[in-house]
């Protein structure tokens, strides 16, 4: 989101939020619709949503429309609780960013809506049967609570008028103070009463700088201010927001399962619950986003050949093959006639008549380390051609920006992040080292890939949080590089 | 007037830009962004099918296109039942696939 219009939803949400009327001011439906608004709030709703409803079962109240009003007030608890359970914004709001089933609620979650709508349920024991259980859910709840407390106890600290650099010698203790409050409020913990610099605090600066991808050197410089200072109200829509997409996981996200996170460019792996690897991936740049989507994975391929797409086909490599069909064969590829299916030397067609409307030819990029796909692949089930795999291009990942892929997840780890699938699914004749060395030592002329079967499946969720809180409760902030709060933001908005 | 002669000659060029293709689906190739439609003029019940190529035509299909998965489905049914294709390309490469029986 951008730094402008996130102080602008900051103030938005925060208003909806501190001008709310007392429940007890109120008639009893709309208390009632108050009272559960009160609660979901807690758990990182926006009101703003439901106040055209709100001041209408008030107008029907007021008029004497009874039962219309009670209509209207079912109608409206039951869509605040079902918004708790599948997401204020719902996946078809990002139309083909996101490709994710919205839940539906089970026969117990509508029993337990009518109880509170019937009084014989509070709004705090509604919440608690309703609300999300998964952990990004409620990790990212604890951070958010973080920033309402510090609103409640009117703790809010202000930046001073000039940051200073947190190093050894420092003396500006009002920038000290304001470093820990932030830190802390982030979830980097330090002794928020100590008035020095001291080995917690330097910690806590290395800690960010780290999982911000800056150099940890326990110095916060104005690198580490610009991420650290951001509006506090922008970081609390923030985490509403994201807060609102967790709520399309499900609740169990499998003991065993792969999180990759495409804002912030980098894939987790869980086995048996505990965090087993961490890397960074390259994902979809701007005009062909990697879509939030659920899926299994049940297999690998060792030494994938690769299908050019199409695009690049057209605009980077038939040039080249009209200059010189050699360039085909040095790129170690095959050229398929899409007709007869059958091989076809590169040297006896006419590449100058390949046009957009004539492509008669598919070219497969033979196994190999000079393959687009490196040595492994991990394939999922979506018709979108979108999948895990590895890379001849390793040098992106020493980039921050990784956006560069066709949609496809590229893995900085791919060796060690098949061996641990493997163990996970009890596989163990292969290591990371086994599989470099099969894959690398392959013979030219085998050209031949491999299937390894992991005998289990294993949910895969490629999703999105630009507010990431990892298992020691530290928040990790990244860029929308992919306009998703925002949109979220404006679905939001819209009254 | 001046606006609607302008209104007139970008519906015009619309209408230019959107082309039609029909045939019988020879071949569906995927890749990472879409997929292939190789579309022969010649029926499958033709002996000439298997081998002439000078009346193939191919079209792609992008897997950012919202009915993908859809058209996709459409295509390898008409493939397997031998079913004739009208194929409709708009300007921004939205492709409108319609069966045009056998």
């Amino acid at each position: 989101m951008k730094a402008k219009n996130l102080v602008t939803a900051g103030l938005a949400f925060l208003m909806t939020y501190s001008s709310v009327v007392k429940a007890q001011d109120l008639n009893p439906l709309s208390a009632q619709v108050a009272t559960l608004l009160d609660e979901t709030n807690k758990q990182g709703m926006a009101k703003v949503k439901y106040a055209a409803a709100e001041a209408n079962l008030s107008s029907l109240v007021a008029a004497g429309r009874m039962d219309e009003a009670r209509k209207q007030m079912s109608d409206l608890i039951t869509k605040i609780a079902s918004d708790l359970v599948t997401g204020q914004v719902k996946a078809d709001d990002l139309k083909n960013r996101s490709i994710v089933t919205t839940k539906k609620l089970s026969k117990a979650q509508i029993e337990k809506i009518s109880q509170y709508i019937s009084g014989a349920l509070t709004a705090e024991q509604l919440v608690d049967v309703l609300k999300p259980t998964n952990m990004h859910y409620q990790n990212l709840v604890s951070a958010l609570t973080r920033y309402m407390d510090v609103i409640r106890s009117g703790q809010q600290m202000k930046a001073p008028t000039s940051l200073a650099t947190i190093k050894a010698g420092v003396k500006d203790k009002a920038s000290i103070a304001y470093a820990r409050y932030r830190l802390n409020l982030l979830g980097y913990q330090n002794d928020a009463a100590n008035p020095e610099l001291s080995d917690d605090l330097t910690e806590a600066i290395k800690a960010f700088q780290a999982n911000q991808g800056l150099t940890a050197d326990g110095i916060l410089g104005s690198g580490s201010w610009k991420i650290l200072n951001q509006d506090f109200m922008g970081q609390m829509t923030q985490l509403r927001l994201n807060i609102d997409r967790t709520r399309w996981l499900p609740n169990d996200l499998g003991a065993t399962h792969v999180f990759v996170n495409l804002a912030q460019q980098r894939l987790r792996l869980y086995v048996n619950s505990e965090l087993s690897l961490d890397f960074k991936t390259v994902n979809g740049r701007l005009d062909r986003q990697t879509p939030i989507l659920f899926d299994n994975l049940n297999y690998l391929i060792l030494n994938p050949t690769w299908t050019v797409p199409q695009n690049i086909l057209l605009a980077d490599k038939i040039p080249k093959f009209i200059a010189n069909p050699q360039y085909v064969l040095d790129l170690h590829m095959k050229v398929i006639d899409d007709v007869t299916d059958k091989e076809v030397d590169p040297f006896s067609v006419d590449w100058t008549k390949v046009t957009e409307d004539h492509v008669p030819y598919t070219l497969v990029q033979q196994p190999g380390k000079f393959n687009a796909l490196g040595f492994i692949k991990f394939p999922l089930t979506n018709p979108y051609s979108i999948y895990l795999h590895d890379t001849n291009e390793r040098n992106l990942f020493k980039e921050n920006n990784r956006l560069r892929s066709s949609g496809c997840v590229r893995l900085e780890k791919p060796f060690e992040f098949a061996e641990k699938l493997l163990q996970a699914a009890n596989i163990t004749t292969w290591t990371a080292d086994s599989l470099r060395d099969a894959s690398e030592n392959l013979d030219p002329s085998a050209e031949t890939s491999s299937r390894v079967r992991l005998g289990r499946s294993i949910p895969v969720y490629l999703f999105y949080l630009t507010t990431f809180v990892n298992e020691k409760g530290q928040v990790i902030l990244s860029n929308d590089s992919y306009d998703i709060d925002s949109t979220s933001y404006s679905v939001l908005s819209q009254k | 007037m001046k606006s609607f002669l302008l209104a007139l000659a970008l519906l015009f060029s619309f209408v230019a830009h959107a082309t039609e293709t029909d045939g019988y689906v020879k071949n569906i190739v995927p890749d990472d962004e879409g997929i292939k439609i190789v579309l022969s003029k010649i029926s499958p019940e033709s002996e000439a099918f298997e081998t002439k190529h000078t009346e193939v035509k191919t079209i792609y299909l992008s897997n950012t296109q919202p009915d993908f998965e859809q058209t996709k489905q459409l295509l390898l049914d008409s493939k397997i039942s031998k079913t004739r294709l009208l194929i409709s390309k708009d300007q921004l490469k939205k492709l409108t696939v319609k069966q045009l029986g056998q």
